[in-house]
């Protein structure tokens, strides 16, 4: 059993480090469908068991691609569901025993905290209301049912992820009225499914940049008009020229981070903050998988420099061995160019989006590696 | 009254003077639960009223009550919650809870400590205006973990505690300078992020804290340069402040184009400020000018709290659930 | 095809040489001597007209359209020939208007030198018809030439600033002077404008710029700019330790000719994309950008891709400094970038130069034939004045609020 275990992510490993899965998406699934079963068929006890068991594997998955986020994002939200599925078991137990917690004698909690779901910790006040903070996290007691609970509500959670880009795009005429000028940078599956749901029944046009050196814009554009959507390909240099005549920007990202902030295609920010000037509204078109709740500490560890030879390769010259080329593949979006994000929970404003990362983390499983 | 002879705000000068490192709001809920452990209350309703009363005394003795109305309210709302409960039950439990928070304020401190300390990257230039204990907690601490950054603080005139700071900093090895409080434009460039206390949060995020630090943050912002605030939760308060003259601490004396002399009248206390020795022309200047100023959430980057690290809109969150 | 549709009923008259092609410069002229007056509407028809001729040889294959939003600019058709040349263009001017439209001759200040120059040859040449007089019809003659040049390419600022001073000193030429004086008299003219307005201009600006080079700088720069490349060249040669960031851009990559003569003279250089800017701006202490033309509303007129450069400095207070030349400087005002542009060979963005096609995943080799694509270039944008520091001319260092007190004090 666990050598089987042990196989599988040993396989996913080393699909993520040769970057044989690639799409946030697709690692996102595969990663939670590898939990899923890690789950499954390991044997464990109680739930702390499994959350260092979890915790333990979804750490050799991170450090297969640690500047990817998506992976420790999935590892963090079944982390998150084992707590409330113990939880909610737990206190199901406690009650059906009559016994309630010994902390509380006079005031159970639940009269103090109505509103509170008694595992979220870090998103109550200072407890000087409340008696549950006092209690250490404690997943040590058995509970009956728990695999079984657990299983059904990850396969939730990978049916959510399955739908997640109908969920986005459904959304697209809340945001795409007729005649519209949208401009887009780089390919982003999520953007263009966005893109194509609203074309089934307005007509806008849309700009794309092109984002040399990958020319993922090619892509999008080459997607985009065969839906039928009449679509412009720009060069990078003219974005600034081109928003004059746009209505609004639509983005994808690789990732949002607990600020707002995004690690996007390098380009993006250039894009933000040129519809900043032009007073253009800009929405982030995203699964709710790629939200970490890490801040951006350093904004140059989160840029991904790749080979510069699609920018400028050794046949132009032999000068250009005395020339630092630089490439970022992607880097950081302040948040404060961003007016929108789209998820498959619905539309957010950036300032809302840590009561997101409340609801689908838990504070504690923030630093993955760390620990 | 049965317990006349108990002075409320002398009893949290006492706790403030005791403890160095305490701050205000936990030496209000000490003081509170040291009245409640003397009071005498036959019926609820009354007790209430008692214990209100006694907030209502202490929050108007101090000069600068910010801080202060912050522990206060949070130890009323306390009480209003237990209403329904005996009084005796009611005073025990309370007591317990209000010496179980002052237990574990000072843990605060460090866990914020924990949470901020990533955001303080080696090679960097930090600014800090003033001296406030959990910054100065958050900075040892990144310093014992072998980070290494520079610091430039204020000398927050007129009450001079930047020098306190700095001192504390060299102390700990960290290179530090103090600058004027009025050459925070120039240095302003050669910073990273900057760093302060707080002695309120406000409902919308938006910040009470030591004079000075509203400017501070305008300039970060013309700068484009992060500014953090660093609060304990205790210290979010229910307050929402339009501007400067809406604070609670702002008072007709205050700058106003009178005499000078017409507003020489001792305030109340100015001790509260830790401050040091003033001598006599800054101290008049001290009188007549505001200790405090309010920061709009929108001068704010983030809010280092022990309930983790908050945009300033995540703070109404918690106010909203806290007083719900 | 609303563009080449209404461009056919002006076919006869383009073939029709002499008397509609003197009628042309005549629209010309006024605008050129009265640039206020001179809206975008009426640049584009002169445009247009002369792009009557350019369509008349090759037939129109599968024409593409362009999307309405930039219907009012002008398309070009590529490649470029000079087989649709009126009789009455020089050689030399011929063969100069292709080096404009295949962009080998690029840059506001060499086009407008390759221009004079070709001037000089031609007024060398030329020969009074009889029972006129020099004064009233060389201009005419001249006329031919330059509106063969527009048809290869939109005119260059430099290149009408400098038409209008030969223009002038042809009209103020006296009457009875023998014509070989009279040509010797223009090429001196001419030869006085190159030194003034340009050799010393440039000269003085280097000096002025070398004010701004301090060690430990590290200056980013966008495009190609013969200016900052002459700067940097003088700074580095002067011994001053400095770095310079090469930002370039598709599809023109003029960036890598900056960088290649730097990196030749021993400058420490890094080269990105303008896509990378947003990172490598961090890095930088300086920007240095040349620039088309100035406006008289203060903002540049400048290669695309300059204002996203000045943006993202300004927005980390990075000080933004613009060489210029003050024969750049024009009347023209513009708000936006797209009212008044310049478009680009749209294959470039499907395929390298070499014609191999850039993305053999997303191949838009072929996007003639795919429906509701378009590919569109835009030369130029607008650099707004807010993102400007300073300006250093000839005449100093400037804010760009005073560009028009430029204009007045130093008119041409």
């Amino acid at each position: 059993m666990v050598k089987d275990v042990n196989f599988l992510v040993e396989d996913l490993v080393a699909k993520l480090k040769r970057r044989q899965i690639t799409g946030s998406y697709t690692i996102a699934l595969e990663t939670a469908k590898l939990l899923r079963q890690i789950i499954s068929v390991t044997r464990w006890s109680t739930a702390g068991a499994l959350i260092d068991r979890i915790k333990q594997e979804g750490c050799r998955l991170v450090a297969a691609q640690p500047k990817d986020v998506v992976v420790a994002n999935i590892v963090r939200r079944v982390l998150h569901i084992i707590r409330e599925v113990y939880t909610e078991n737990r206190d199901a137990v406690d009650e059906d025993d009559g016994t309630i917690l010994a902390a509380a004698p006079v005031a159970p909690q639940a009269l103090l905290q109505p509103q509170q779901p008694s595992f979220s910790i870090h998103s109550s006040m200072f407890p000087l209301l409340g008696d549950h903070a006092d209690l250490p996290a404690d997943y040590t007691r058995p509970v009956h049912n728990l695999k079984s609970e657990i299983i059904q509500e990850i396969q939730e959670y990978i049916e959510e992820l399955e739908n997640m880009y109908s969920n986005v795009s459904s959304q697209a005429m809340d945001h795409i009225h007729s005649n519209e000028v949208i401009m887009t940078c780089g390919y982003s599956k999520t953007v263009e499914s966005f893109l194509k749901f609203a074309a089934k029944k307005r007509k806008f046009k849309v700009i794309v940049a092109e984002c040399a050196p990958t020319f993922q814009g090619h892509q999008t554009a080459l997607a985009l008009t065969a839906a039928g959507i009449d679509t412009t390909v720009i060069p990078d240099a003219s974005v600034f020229a081109m928003m004059a005549r746009v209505n609004k920007v639509i983005l994808g990202t690789s990732a949002i981070l607990a600020n707002g902030g995004l690690i996007a295609l390098s380009g993006t920010q250039t894009m933000v903050e040129a519809a900043k000037h032009h007073s253009i509204p800009v929405i982030v078109c995203a699964g709710l998988f790629k939200l970490s709740p890490v801040f951006p500490f350093d904004e140059e560890s989160l840029s991904t420099e790749v080979s510069p030879d699609s920018v400028l390769d050794f046949t132009k010259g032999h000068f250009i061995s005395e020339v630092e080329v630089i490439n970022p593949f992607s880097s950081y979006v302040d948040p404060s160019f961003i007016d929108l994000f789209i998820t498959n929970l619905g539309g957010h404003p950036p300032s809302y989006l840590y009561r997101l990362l409340n609801e689908n983390y838990d504070a504690e499983d923030t630093y993955l590696l760390k620990s | 009254m049965a317990h006349e002879e108990f002075s409320i705000y002398q009893s949290y000068q006492e706790f403030l003077q005791s403890d160095p490192d305490m701050s205000m709001p936990v030496a209000a809920v000490q003081s509170l639960v040291e009245f409640i452990r003397q009071s005498q209350a036959s019926t609820m309703s009354e007790f209430v009223v008692m214990v209100r009363d006694a907030a209502q005394v202490l929050k108007s003795s101090a000069r600068n009550s910010v801080s202060l109305a912050a522990g206060c309210d949070l130890f009323m709302q306390a009480v209003t919650r237990m209403a329904d409960a005996n009084v005796e039950e009611c005073r025990q439990n309370l007591i317990n809870r209000g010496t179980k928070f002052v237990e574990k304020a000072a843990s605060c401190r460090e866990s914020i400590a924990e949470l901020g300390e990533p955001f303080i990257r080696d090679d960097s230039t930090i600014l800090v205006h003033s001296y406030s204990r959990v910054v100065m907690t958050l900075l040892l601490r990144a310093a014992a973990h072998n980070r290494r950054f520079r610091v430039y603080v204020t000398e927050a005139r007129p009450i001079n505690s930047g020098y306190r700071t700095a001192a504390q900093l060299r102390q700990a090895g960290i290179p530090c300078t103090v600058v004027l409080d009025c050459a925070v434009g120039y240095i302003m460039e050669e910073v990273d992020f900057v760093l302060v206390g707080a002695e309120g949060v406000v409902e919308n995020g938006g910040l009470i804290n030591q004079i000075g630090s509203y400017q501070i943050s305008i300039v970060a912002k013309a700068a484009r340069k992060p500014f953090y605030a660093v609060a304990e939760s205790y210290k979010f308060v229910r307050l929402f402040p339009l501007n400067q003259f809406d604070l609670p601490t702002h008072t007709a004396q205050i700058l106003s184009f009178d005499s000078p002399q017409s507003v020489a009248s001792p305030s109340p206390s100015l001790s509260d400020t830790n401050s040091m020795e003033l001598d006599g022309a800054a101290l008049d200047l001290a009188k007549t000018n505001p200790e405090v100023d309010y920061t709009p959430p929108s001068f704010i980057t983030l809010l280092f709290t022990d309930l983790g690290v908050l945009t300033p809109s995540g703070v109404s969150d918690e106010l909203i659930k806290l007083y719900y | 095809m609303s563009n080449s549709a209404s461009s056919s009923p002006r076919l006869p008259s383009a073939s029709n040489t002499p008397k509609p092609k003197a009628k042309a410069p005549k629209s010309e002229k006024p605008a050129k001597q009265a640039p206020k007056n001179a809206g975008p509407g009426k640049a584009a028809k002169v445009n247009n007209a002369s792009k009557g001729g350019a369509a008349s040889s090759s037939s129109t294959p599968a024409a593409k359209k362009i999307s309405p939003l930039f219907a009012h600019l002008e398309e070009r058709e590529y490649p470029a020939t000079t087989a649709q040349a009126p009789s009455g263009v020089h050689p030399c001017v011929r063969s100069l208007g292709l080096q404009f439209a295949e962009l080998k001759i690029c840059g506001s200040t060499a086009r407008c030198l390759a221009m004079l120059n070709a001037f000089k040859q031609v007024i060398e040449d030329y020969q009074t018809p009889s029972q006129t007089t020099l004064c009233r019809h060389l201009p005419t003659y001249l006329s031919i030439q330059i509106s063969y040049l527009v048809s290869m390419r939109p005119m260059a600022v430099t290149m009408g600033n400098a038409i209008r001073f030969l223009k002038y000193h042809i009209s103020i030429l006296d009457i009875d002077l023998p014509e070989s004086d009279a040509k010797g008299q223009l090429i001196e003219k001419i030869d006085e404008f190159i030194r003034d307005r340009i050799t010393a201009a440039d000269r003085l600006i280097v000096q002025y710029g070398l004010q701004k080079i301090q060690d430990g700088d590290v200056v980013l720069t966008y495009a190609c700019s013969s200016i900052v490349k002459t700067l940097l060249i003088a700074a580095h040669q002067a011994g001053i330790q400095f770095r310079v960031i090469v930002i370039d851009s598709r599809p023109l990559l003029e960036g890598l000719k900056l960088l290649r003569d730097l990196a030749t003279a021993g400058l420490a250089c890094t080269y990105a994309y303008i896509n990378s800017i947003s990172s490598t701006m961090k890095e930088a202490t300086k920007v240095f950008l040349g620039t088309h033309a100035v406006l008289a509303n203060g903002a540049l007129f400048s290669r695309a891709g300059t204002a996203l450069v000045a943006m993202t400095a300004h927005r980390r207070n990075i000080p933004v400094i613009v060489f210029s030349e003050i024969y750049k400087f024009t009347e023209r005002v513009q708000l936006d970038s797209v009212v008044m542009n310049e478009l680009g060979d749209p294959h470039d963005l499907a395929a390298h130069k070499d014609g191999s096609p850039i993305d053999p995943a997303a191949s838009l080799t072929n996007w003639k034939s795919v429906n509701n694509l378009n590919l569109l270039t835009l030369m130029y944008d607008v650099t707004p004045t807010e993102y400007l520091s300073m300006a250093i001319t000839e005449v100093g260092m400037i804010p760009f609020t005073s560009v028009p007190v430029v204009l007045r004090e130093y008119r041409l």
